[in-house]
Protein backbone atom coordinates (compact mmCIF):
# COMPACT_ATOMS: atom_id res chain seq x y z
CA UNK A 1 0.00 0.00 0.00
CA UNK A 2 2.71 2.45 0.99
CA UNK A 3 4.65 1.70 -2.16
CA UNK A 4 1.51 2.26 -4.16
CA UNK A 5 0.96 5.59 -2.45
CA UNK A 6 4.47 6.55 -3.50
CA UNK A 7 3.69 5.55 -7.04
CA UNK A 8 0.47 7.51 -6.93
CA UNK A 9 2.44 10.65 -6.14
CA UNK A 10 4.80 9.99 -9.03
CA UNK A 11 1.97 9.23 -11.43
CA UNK A 12 -0.04 12.14 -10.15
CA UNK A 13 2.72 14.49 -11.18
CA UNK A 14 3.48 12.85 -14.49
CA UNK A 15 -0.16 12.25 -15.44
CA UNK A 16 -0.65 15.85 -16.62
CA UNK A 17 2.15 15.30 -19.10
CA UNK A 18 0.57 12.04 -20.23
CA UNK A 19 -2.82 13.70 -20.52
CA UNK A 20 -1.34 16.34 -22.82
CA UNK A 21 0.06 13.72 -25.15
CA UNK A 22 -1.79 13.03 -28.34
CA UNK A 23 -1.69 9.36 -29.09
CA UNK A 24 -0.88 8.96 -32.72
CA UNK A 25 -3.56 7.03 -34.56
CA UNK A 26 -1.87 5.36 -37.48
CA UNK A 27 -3.15 2.03 -38.78
CA UNK A 28 -0.58 -0.68 -38.26
CA UNK A 29 0.20 -2.33 -41.59
CA UNK A 30 -0.43 -6.01 -42.04
CA UNK A 31 -2.33 -6.79 -38.86
CA UNK A 32 -5.29 -9.18 -39.04
CA UNK A 33 -8.66 -7.45 -38.81
CA UNK A 34 -12.22 -8.50 -38.29
CA UNK A 35 -14.95 -7.74 -40.80
CA UNK A 36 -15.60 -4.40 -39.12
CA UNK A 37 -11.98 -3.36 -39.48
CA UNK A 38 -10.95 -3.81 -35.87
CA UNK A 39 -7.73 -5.66 -35.03
CA UNK A 40 -8.40 -9.37 -34.64
CA UNK A 41 -6.65 -10.06 -31.36
CA UNK A 42 -7.38 -13.79 -31.45
CA UNK A 43 -5.87 -14.35 -34.88
CA UNK A 44 -2.84 -16.64 -35.03
CA UNK A 45 0.48 -15.08 -34.09
CA UNK A 46 2.39 -13.75 -37.10
CA UNK A 47 5.52 -15.54 -38.15
CA UNK A 48 8.82 -14.50 -39.66
CA UNK A 49 10.28 -15.74 -42.93
CA UNK A 50 11.98 -18.59 -41.10
CA UNK A 51 8.72 -19.69 -39.51
CA UNK A 52 9.36 -18.42 -36.00
CA UNK A 53 6.78 -16.44 -34.03
CA UNK A 54 7.20 -12.73 -34.62
CA UNK A 55 6.96 -10.71 -31.41
CA UNK A 56 7.05 -7.36 -33.19
CA UNK A 57 4.45 -4.85 -32.08
CA UNK A 58 3.64 -2.22 -29.50
CA UNK A 59 2.81 -3.77 -26.13
CA UNK A 60 1.43 -2.84 -22.70
CA UNK A 61 0.69 -4.95 -19.66
CA UNK A 62 -2.02 -7.56 -20.13
CA UNK A 63 -2.55 -8.08 -16.41
CA UNK A 64 -3.54 -4.65 -15.18
CA UNK A 65 -4.54 -3.53 -11.74
CA UNK A 66 -8.27 -3.02 -11.88
CA UNK A 67 -9.65 0.49 -11.94
CA UNK A 68 -12.29 0.71 -9.25
CA UNK A 69 -13.12 4.20 -7.95
CA UNK A 70 -15.17 2.73 -5.12
CA UNK A 71 -12.24 0.90 -3.60
CA UNK A 72 -10.00 3.93 -3.88
CA UNK A 73 -6.27 3.76 -3.23
CA UNK A 74 -6.03 -0.01 -3.48
CA UNK A 75 -6.82 0.09 -7.14
CA UNK A 76 -5.54 1.69 -10.28
CA UNK A 77 -5.97 5.40 -10.63
CA UNK A 78 -9.01 5.56 -12.88
CA UNK A 79 -7.72 8.69 -14.59
CA UNK A 80 -4.45 7.07 -15.64
CA UNK A 81 -4.07 6.73 -19.39
CA UNK A 82 -2.06 3.54 -19.28
CA UNK A 83 -2.50 0.56 -16.95
CA UNK A 84 0.03 -0.79 -14.51
CA UNK A 85 0.51 -4.51 -13.93
CA UNK A 86 -0.17 -6.13 -10.60
CA UNK A 87 3.33 -7.57 -10.81
CA UNK A 88 4.80 -4.10 -11.22
CA UNK A 89 3.57 -3.23 -7.75
CA UNK A 90 4.48 -6.57 -6.15
CA UNK A 91 6.38 -8.92 -8.42
CA UNK A 92 6.10 -11.80 -5.96
CA UNK A 93 2.32 -11.63 -5.53
CA UNK A 94 1.80 -14.85 -7.45
CA UNK A 95 4.83 -16.76 -6.18
CA UNK A 96 3.74 -19.53 -3.78
CA UNK A 97 4.94 -18.56 -0.32
CA UNK A 98 6.15 -15.18 -1.55
CA UNK A 99 9.62 -14.28 -2.70
CA UNK A 100 12.39 -16.29 -0.97
CA UNK A 101 14.35 -13.30 0.35
CA UNK A 102 17.74 -13.56 1.97
CA UNK A 103 17.43 -12.03 5.46
CA UNK A 104 19.13 -8.75 4.48
CA UNK A 105 16.91 -8.43 1.42
CA UNK A 106 13.76 -8.97 3.48
CA UNK A 107 14.91 -6.25 5.88
CA UNK A 108 15.71 -3.93 2.99
CA UNK A 109 12.25 -4.46 1.54
CA UNK A 110 10.65 -3.50 4.87
CA UNK A 111 12.67 -0.27 4.90
CA UNK A 112 11.73 0.55 1.33
CA UNK A 113 8.04 0.00 1.99
CA UNK A 114 8.29 2.05 5.20
CA UNK A 115 9.82 5.02 3.40
CA UNK A 116 7.30 4.73 0.59
CA UNK A 117 9.75 3.84 -2.12
CA UNK A 118 11.62 7.10 -1.84
CA UNK A 119 14.82 5.53 -3.17
CA UNK A 120 13.20 3.90 -6.18
CA UNK A 121 15.41 4.77 -9.17
CA UNK A 122 12.26 5.82 -11.00
CA UNK A 123 11.70 8.63 -8.53
CA UNK A 124 15.05 10.10 -9.60
CA UNK A 125 14.32 9.50 -13.29
CA UNK A 126 17.10 6.99 -13.51
CA UNK A 127 16.91 4.26 -16.15
CA UNK A 128 14.37 1.50 -15.88
CA UNK A 129 15.18 -2.20 -16.11
CA UNK A 130 13.89 -5.61 -17.02
CA UNK A 131 11.62 -7.17 -15.88
CA UNK A 132 9.68 -4.34 -14.22
CA UNK A 133 9.43 -2.68 -17.65
CA UNK A 134 6.93 -5.33 -18.67
CA UNK A 135 4.52 -4.10 -16.02
CA UNK A 136 4.97 -0.34 -15.80
CA UNK A 137 2.55 2.01 -17.57
CA UNK A 138 4.76 2.73 -20.56
CA UNK A 139 4.42 1.38 -24.07
CA UNK A 140 7.19 -0.84 -25.35
CA UNK A 141 7.78 -1.61 -29.01
CA UNK A 142 9.33 -4.92 -29.99
CA UNK A 143 11.18 -4.94 -33.31
CA UNK A 144 12.31 -8.43 -34.29
CA UNK A 145 14.92 -9.14 -36.94
CA UNK A 146 16.70 -12.39 -37.70
CA UNK A 147 19.60 -11.62 -35.37
CA UNK A 148 18.15 -9.17 -32.89
CA UNK A 149 15.06 -8.52 -30.80
CA UNK A 150 14.99 -4.84 -30.05
CA UNK A 151 12.80 -3.46 -27.27
CA UNK A 152 12.11 0.27 -27.47
CA UNK A 153 10.75 1.77 -24.25
CA UNK A 154 8.84 5.02 -24.05
CA UNK A 155 10.42 5.64 -20.62
CA UNK A 156 13.25 8.01 -21.45
CA UNK A 157 13.20 6.69 -25.03
CA UNK A 158 15.44 3.85 -23.93
CA UNK A 159 16.23 0.59 -25.68
CA UNK A 160 17.24 -2.93 -24.83
CA UNK A 161 18.90 -5.41 -27.18
CA UNK A 162 18.35 -9.18 -27.11
CA UNK A 163 20.82 -10.80 -29.51
CA UNK A 164 19.55 -13.78 -31.48
CA UNK A 165 22.83 -14.63 -33.22
CA UNK A 166 23.91 -17.39 -30.80
CA UNK A 167 26.53 -15.24 -29.15
CA UNK A 168 27.57 -16.36 -25.67
CA UNK A 169 26.97 -14.04 -22.75
CA UNK A 170 29.99 -11.95 -21.78
CA UNK A 171 32.23 -13.52 -19.14
CA UNK A 172 33.05 -10.33 -17.26
CA UNK A 173 30.41 -7.84 -18.33
CA UNK A 174 30.34 -4.17 -17.54
CA UNK A 175 27.31 -3.89 -15.23
CA UNK A 176 24.36 -2.14 -16.80
CA UNK A 177 20.72 -1.39 -16.03
CA UNK A 178 19.44 -4.03 -18.45
CA UNK A 179 22.31 -6.45 -18.55
CA UNK A 180 23.36 -8.42 -21.59
CA UNK A 181 20.92 -10.74 -23.29
CA UNK A 182 21.23 -13.59 -25.75
CA UNK A 183 18.34 -15.71 -26.96
CA UNK A 184 17.70 -18.93 -28.85
CA UNK A 185 14.58 -20.69 -30.03
CA UNK A 186 13.16 -23.79 -28.41
CA UNK A 187 10.31 -24.62 -30.72
CA UNK A 188 7.97 -21.64 -30.65
CA UNK A 189 9.47 -20.26 -27.44
CA UNK A 190 12.27 -17.72 -27.42
CA UNK A 191 14.51 -18.45 -24.43
CA UNK A 192 16.64 -15.48 -23.40
CA UNK A 193 19.46 -15.55 -20.88
CA UNK A 194 20.76 -12.34 -19.31
CA UNK A 195 23.61 -11.37 -17.01
CA UNK A 196 25.65 -8.30 -16.24
CA UNK A 197 23.12 -6.37 -14.18
CA UNK A 198 24.28 -3.52 -12.01
CA UNK A 199 23.66 -3.73 -8.32
CA UNK A 200 20.80 -1.96 -6.62
CA UNK A 201 18.04 -2.51 -9.18
CA UNK A 202 14.37 -2.62 -8.19
CA UNK A 203 11.99 -5.27 -9.46
CA UNK A 204 8.76 -3.60 -8.38
CA UNK A 205 7.34 -0.55 -6.62
CA UNK A 206 7.65 -2.24 -3.24
CA UNK A 207 11.39 -2.43 -3.74
CA UNK A 208 12.16 -6.12 -4.25
CA UNK A 209 15.88 -6.03 -5.03
CA UNK A 210 17.92 -7.34 -7.94
CA UNK A 211 21.68 -7.51 -7.44
CA UNK A 212 24.75 -7.78 -9.66
CA UNK A 213 24.73 -11.54 -9.01
CA UNK A 214 21.44 -11.98 -10.85
CA UNK A 215 20.90 -14.08 -13.93
CA UNK A 216 17.55 -13.94 -15.67
CA UNK A 217 15.91 -16.45 -17.98
CA UNK A 218 12.96 -15.18 -20.01
CA UNK A 219 10.69 -17.37 -22.09
CA UNK A 220 8.69 -15.46 -24.69
CA UNK A 221 5.58 -16.98 -26.22
CA UNK A 222 2.92 -15.42 -28.42
CA UNK A 223 -0.31 -17.47 -28.09
CA UNK A 224 -2.16 -15.28 -30.60
CA UNK A 225 -1.91 -11.97 -32.36
CA UNK A 226 -3.03 -9.88 -29.39
CA UNK A 227 -1.09 -11.35 -26.50
CA UNK A 228 2.40 -12.12 -25.35
CA UNK A 229 3.53 -14.18 -22.36
CA UNK A 230 6.92 -13.63 -20.78
CA UNK A 231 7.84 -16.17 -18.12
CA UNK A 232 10.82 -14.92 -16.13
CA UNK A 233 13.01 -16.91 -13.78
CA UNK A 234 15.15 -14.82 -11.45
CA UNK A 235 18.27 -16.57 -10.16
CA UNK A 236 19.89 -14.09 -7.76
CA UNK A 237 21.59 -15.98 -4.90
CA UNK A 238 22.78 -12.75 -3.29
CA UNK A 239 19.19 -11.55 -2.69
CA UNK A 240 17.14 -14.76 -2.76
CA UNK A 241 17.60 -18.22 -1.31
CA UNK A 242 16.48 -19.95 -4.50
CA UNK A 243 15.37 -19.08 -8.05
CA UNK A 244 11.77 -18.03 -8.56
CA UNK A 245 9.50 -17.54 -11.54
CA UNK A 246 6.87 -14.99 -12.49
CA UNK A 247 4.87 -14.46 -15.70
CA UNK A 248 4.17 -11.06 -17.25
CA UNK A 249 1.36 -10.92 -19.77
CA UNK A 250 1.33 -8.31 -22.49
CA UNK A 251 -1.51 -6.95 -24.59
CA UNK A 252 -0.89 -5.52 -28.01
CA UNK A 253 -1.55 -1.85 -28.71
CA UNK A 254 -2.32 -1.71 -32.43
CA UNK A 255 -2.67 1.37 -34.58
CA UNK A 256 -0.57 3.60 -32.36
CA UNK A 257 3.05 4.60 -31.88
CA UNK A 258 5.51 5.44 -29.14
CA UNK A 259 5.76 9.00 -27.87
CA UNK A 260 8.34 10.88 -25.84
CA UNK A 261 8.31 10.28 -22.11
CA UNK A 262 11.38 12.04 -20.77
CA UNK A 263 11.14 11.74 -17.00
CA UNK A 264 13.76 14.32 -16.05
CA UNK A 265 11.96 16.92 -18.09
CA UNK A 266 9.17 17.29 -15.55
CA UNK A 267 10.32 15.50 -12.40
CA UNK A 268 8.54 16.98 -9.41
CA UNK A 269 7.97 13.91 -7.23
CA UNK A 270 11.08 13.69 -5.12
CA UNK A 271 10.55 16.99 -3.36
CA UNK A 272 7.14 15.76 -2.17
CA UNK A 273 8.28 12.45 -0.75
CA UNK A 274 8.62 12.09 3.02
CA UNK A 275 12.12 12.58 4.37
CA UNK A 276 12.62 9.39 6.38
CA UNK B 1 44.10 29.35 -25.28
CA UNK B 2 41.31 31.89 -25.05
CA UNK B 3 38.56 31.90 -22.47
CA UNK B 4 36.03 31.08 -25.20
CA UNK B 5 38.02 28.04 -26.26
CA UNK B 6 38.14 26.87 -22.65
CA UNK B 7 34.38 27.46 -22.34
CA UNK B 8 33.80 25.19 -25.33
CA UNK B 9 36.07 22.48 -24.00
CA UNK B 10 34.54 22.38 -20.56
CA UNK B 11 31.18 21.06 -21.82
CA UNK B 12 33.03 18.52 -23.96
CA UNK B 13 34.90 17.24 -20.92
CA UNK B 14 31.72 17.21 -18.82
CA UNK B 15 29.69 15.42 -21.45
CA UNK B 16 32.35 12.88 -22.30
CA UNK B 17 33.95 12.21 -18.95
CA UNK B 18 31.29 9.76 -17.65
CA UNK B 19 31.45 7.79 -20.92
CA UNK B 20 35.24 7.77 -20.91
CA UNK B 21 35.47 6.42 -17.39
CA UNK B 22 32.93 3.59 -17.62
CA UNK B 23 32.72 2.53 -21.26
CA UNK B 24 34.20 -0.88 -22.13
CA UNK B 25 33.71 -1.91 -25.73
CA UNK B 26 32.49 -5.42 -26.15
CA UNK B 27 34.66 -7.38 -28.57
CA UNK B 28 32.45 -9.61 -30.67
CA UNK B 29 33.18 -10.43 -34.30
CA UNK B 30 30.32 -9.51 -36.58
CA UNK B 31 29.38 -12.61 -38.58
CA UNK B 32 28.14 -10.55 -41.53
CA UNK B 33 30.91 -8.01 -42.01
CA UNK B 34 33.01 -8.55 -45.17
CA UNK B 35 36.60 -9.42 -44.35
CA UNK B 36 39.99 -9.41 -45.97
CA UNK B 37 42.17 -12.51 -46.17
CA UNK B 38 43.75 -11.67 -42.85
CA UNK B 39 40.37 -11.58 -41.15
CA UNK B 40 40.09 -7.84 -40.77
CA UNK B 41 36.89 -6.05 -41.68
CA UNK B 42 37.06 -4.91 -45.29
CA UNK B 43 35.86 -1.33 -44.96
CA UNK B 44 36.35 -0.76 -48.70
CA UNK B 45 33.96 -3.52 -49.71
CA UNK B 46 30.73 -2.68 -51.50
CA UNK B 47 27.91 -1.49 -49.30
CA UNK B 48 25.49 -4.31 -48.45
CA UNK B 49 21.99 -4.15 -49.86
CA UNK B 50 18.60 -5.23 -48.60
CA UNK B 51 16.14 -7.47 -50.38
CA UNK B 52 14.64 -4.38 -51.98
CA UNK B 53 18.00 -3.54 -53.53
CA UNK B 54 18.47 -0.46 -51.42
CA UNK B 55 21.65 0.12 -49.43
CA UNK B 56 21.52 -1.46 -46.00
CA UNK B 57 22.65 1.11 -43.47
CA UNK B 58 22.70 -1.40 -40.60
CA UNK B 59 25.79 -1.44 -38.44
CA UNK B 60 27.52 0.35 -35.61
CA UNK B 61 28.81 3.76 -36.54
CA UNK B 62 30.84 6.55 -35.05
CA UNK B 63 31.20 10.08 -36.38
CA UNK B 64 34.16 10.47 -38.66
CA UNK B 65 36.56 12.38 -36.44
CA UNK B 66 37.94 15.73 -37.35
CA UNK B 67 41.50 16.71 -36.61
CA UNK B 68 42.21 18.89 -33.63
CA UNK B 69 43.15 21.82 -35.89
CA UNK B 70 39.84 21.38 -37.78
CA UNK B 71 37.90 21.46 -34.54
CA UNK B 72 39.75 24.49 -33.27
CA UNK B 73 39.22 26.28 -36.62
CA UNK B 74 35.48 25.63 -36.27
CA UNK B 75 35.40 27.46 -32.95
CA UNK B 76 35.52 31.24 -33.25
CA UNK B 77 38.40 32.87 -31.44
CA UNK B 78 40.02 29.50 -30.91
CA UNK B 79 43.54 29.42 -29.57
CA UNK B 80 46.38 27.36 -31.01
CA UNK B 81 46.88 24.88 -28.19
CA UNK B 82 45.83 21.22 -28.41
CA UNK B 83 43.29 20.54 -25.70
CA UNK B 84 44.11 17.42 -23.77
CA UNK B 85 40.51 16.16 -23.32
CA UNK B 86 40.11 16.01 -27.10
CA UNK B 87 43.19 13.91 -27.67
CA UNK B 88 41.51 10.50 -27.93
CA UNK B 89 37.80 11.06 -28.63
CA UNK B 90 36.29 10.65 -32.12
CA UNK B 91 34.92 14.16 -32.23
CA UNK B 92 33.59 15.70 -35.40
CA UNK B 93 33.89 19.44 -35.90
CA UNK B 94 30.13 19.53 -36.42
CA UNK B 95 29.64 18.49 -32.80
CA UNK B 96 31.51 21.63 -31.82
CA UNK B 97 29.97 23.85 -34.48
CA UNK B 98 27.21 22.60 -36.76
CA UNK B 99 28.09 25.42 -39.14
CA UNK B 100 31.77 24.49 -39.31
CA UNK B 101 31.70 24.36 -43.13
CA UNK B 102 29.78 27.59 -43.56
CA UNK B 103 31.43 30.88 -44.25
CA UNK B 104 30.54 33.23 -41.40
CA UNK B 105 28.51 35.50 -43.67
CA UNK B 106 26.17 32.69 -44.79
CA UNK B 107 25.47 31.15 -41.39
CA UNK B 108 21.65 31.50 -41.01
CA UNK B 109 21.66 33.34 -37.71
CA UNK B 110 19.04 35.86 -36.85
CA UNK B 111 20.46 39.31 -36.22
CA UNK B 112 21.43 39.80 -32.62
CA UNK B 113 21.28 36.06 -31.89
CA UNK B 114 23.14 35.05 -28.76
CA UNK B 115 24.61 31.62 -28.45
CA UNK B 116 23.43 29.71 -25.39
CA UNK B 117 25.78 28.57 -22.68
CA UNK B 118 23.37 26.37 -20.71
CA UNK B 119 23.10 23.29 -22.87
CA UNK B 120 20.18 21.21 -21.51
CA UNK B 121 22.30 18.10 -22.05
CA UNK B 122 24.50 19.23 -19.16
CA UNK B 123 21.41 18.71 -16.99
CA UNK B 124 20.89 15.22 -18.42
CA UNK B 125 18.09 16.32 -20.71
CA UNK B 126 18.18 14.74 -24.18
CA UNK B 127 20.69 16.08 -26.68
CA UNK B 128 18.05 16.30 -29.39
CA UNK B 129 18.68 16.84 -33.08
CA UNK B 130 21.13 17.05 -34.78
CA UNK B 131 23.47 16.33 -31.87
CA UNK B 132 21.96 12.84 -31.78
CA UNK B 133 23.94 12.31 -34.99
CA UNK B 134 27.11 14.24 -34.15
CA UNK B 135 27.62 13.17 -30.54
CA UNK B 136 31.03 11.50 -30.15
CA UNK B 137 29.77 8.07 -29.11
CA UNK B 138 28.73 5.09 -31.17
CA UNK B 139 25.31 4.61 -32.64
CA UNK B 140 23.75 1.50 -34.14
CA UNK B 141 21.48 1.52 -37.15
CA UNK B 142 18.96 -1.32 -37.44
CA UNK B 143 17.28 -1.21 -40.83
CA UNK B 144 14.07 -3.18 -41.30
CA UNK B 145 11.35 -3.03 -43.97
CA UNK B 146 9.37 0.08 -43.18
CA UNK B 147 11.48 1.29 -40.28
CA UNK B 148 15.03 2.39 -39.62
CA UNK B 149 15.98 2.58 -35.95
CA UNK B 150 18.97 4.44 -34.60
CA UNK B 151 20.27 3.39 -31.19
CA UNK B 152 22.55 5.91 -29.52
CA UNK B 153 24.97 5.06 -26.74
CA UNK B 154 24.48 8.59 -25.50
CA UNK B 155 21.60 8.45 -23.04
CA UNK B 156 20.88 4.89 -24.24
CA UNK B 157 18.23 6.41 -26.44
CA UNK B 158 16.68 5.62 -29.82
CA UNK B 159 15.22 7.36 -32.80
CA UNK B 160 12.75 5.94 -35.32
CA UNK B 161 12.70 6.82 -39.02
CA UNK B 162 9.57 5.45 -40.70
CA UNK B 163 10.13 4.36 -44.30
CA UNK B 164 6.68 2.84 -44.82
CA UNK B 165 5.37 5.68 -46.91
CA UNK B 166 3.62 7.55 -44.12
CA UNK B 167 3.61 11.32 -44.12
CA UNK B 168 4.88 13.49 -41.31
CA UNK B 169 2.16 14.13 -38.71
CA UNK B 170 0.28 17.35 -39.34
CA UNK B 171 0.22 18.42 -35.71
CA UNK B 172 2.95 16.42 -34.00
CA UNK B 173 3.49 16.33 -30.28
CA UNK B 174 6.75 18.30 -29.86
CA UNK B 175 9.60 16.09 -28.82
CA UNK B 176 13.36 16.20 -28.43
CA UNK B 177 14.00 14.06 -31.53
CA UNK B 178 10.90 14.93 -33.49
CA UNK B 179 8.97 12.67 -35.84
CA UNK B 180 10.91 11.37 -38.84
CA UNK B 181 9.96 9.82 -42.16
CA UNK B 182 12.38 8.68 -44.83
CA UNK B 183 12.30 7.87 -48.52
CA UNK B 184 14.89 6.64 -50.95
CA UNK B 185 16.25 8.86 -53.69
CA UNK B 186 18.30 6.27 -55.53
CA UNK B 187 20.94 5.27 -52.99
CA UNK B 188 20.34 8.14 -50.62
CA UNK B 189 17.92 7.86 -47.71
CA UNK B 190 16.34 11.28 -47.40
CA UNK B 191 14.92 11.86 -43.94
CA UNK B 192 12.56 14.66 -43.00
CA UNK B 193 11.94 15.51 -39.38
CA UNK B 194 9.26 17.68 -37.88
CA UNK B 195 7.88 18.30 -34.45
CA UNK B 196 11.11 19.19 -32.68
CA UNK B 197 10.54 20.91 -29.37
CA UNK B 198 13.38 23.34 -30.16
CA UNK B 199 14.75 23.05 -26.64
CA UNK B 200 18.07 21.42 -27.48
CA UNK B 201 21.26 23.00 -28.69
CA UNK B 202 22.57 22.22 -32.15
CA UNK B 203 26.19 22.08 -31.08
CA UNK B 204 28.54 22.84 -28.24
CA UNK B 205 29.00 26.42 -29.34
CA UNK B 206 25.38 27.01 -28.43
CA UNK B 207 23.55 27.44 -31.71
CA UNK B 208 19.89 26.64 -31.18
CA UNK B 209 16.94 25.59 -33.34
CA UNK B 210 15.54 29.08 -33.32
CA UNK B 211 18.47 30.16 -35.47
CA UNK B 212 18.11 27.35 -38.04
CA UNK B 213 16.01 27.17 -41.18
CA UNK B 214 14.22 23.86 -41.87
CA UNK B 215 16.60 21.44 -43.57
CA UNK B 216 17.29 17.81 -44.28
CA UNK B 217 19.70 15.26 -42.86
CA UNK B 218 21.07 12.86 -45.43
CA UNK B 219 22.26 9.32 -44.66
CA UNK B 220 24.24 8.11 -47.65
CA UNK B 221 26.53 5.10 -47.38
CA UNK B 222 29.58 5.31 -49.62
CA UNK B 223 32.06 2.42 -49.94
CA UNK B 224 34.91 4.39 -48.43
CA UNK B 225 32.71 5.56 -45.54
CA UNK B 226 31.64 2.07 -44.48
CA UNK B 227 33.37 1.37 -41.21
Amino acid sequence: MRAFVSFTILLGVSAPLAAQMQWLHYPTAGIPRTADGKPNLTAPAPRTRDGKPDFSGVWITGNPVVCDPVKGLDQQDCDAELPIAKEAIDIGRGVPGGLPFQPWAAELLKQRVANEGKDDPHVRCWPSNVPRDYGLPHLQKFVQTSGLLLILNEWDAAYRQIFLDNRPLPVDPQPTWNGYSSGAWEGNTLVVHSNGFRDGLWLDLKGSPLTEAAKLTERFRRPNYGSLEIEITVDDPKAYTKPWTVTFRQAIMPDTELLDEICVENEKSYQHLPDK
Amino acid sequence: MTNRNLRLLSPIALLLAPACTWAQWLHYSSPVAPRTNDGKVNVAAAAPRGQDGKPDLSGIWAPQPSTIPEILRSVPDAGSGVPAPLGSEPITKYFANIFADFKPDVVPLKPGTKLRSDDPALRCLPTGMPMFDTYPLQRKIVQTPGLVILLNENDNTFRQIFTDGRKLPEDPEPSWLGSSVGRWEEDALVVETAGLNNRSSLDLLGHTHRTLSPGQLRDHRLPDDSG
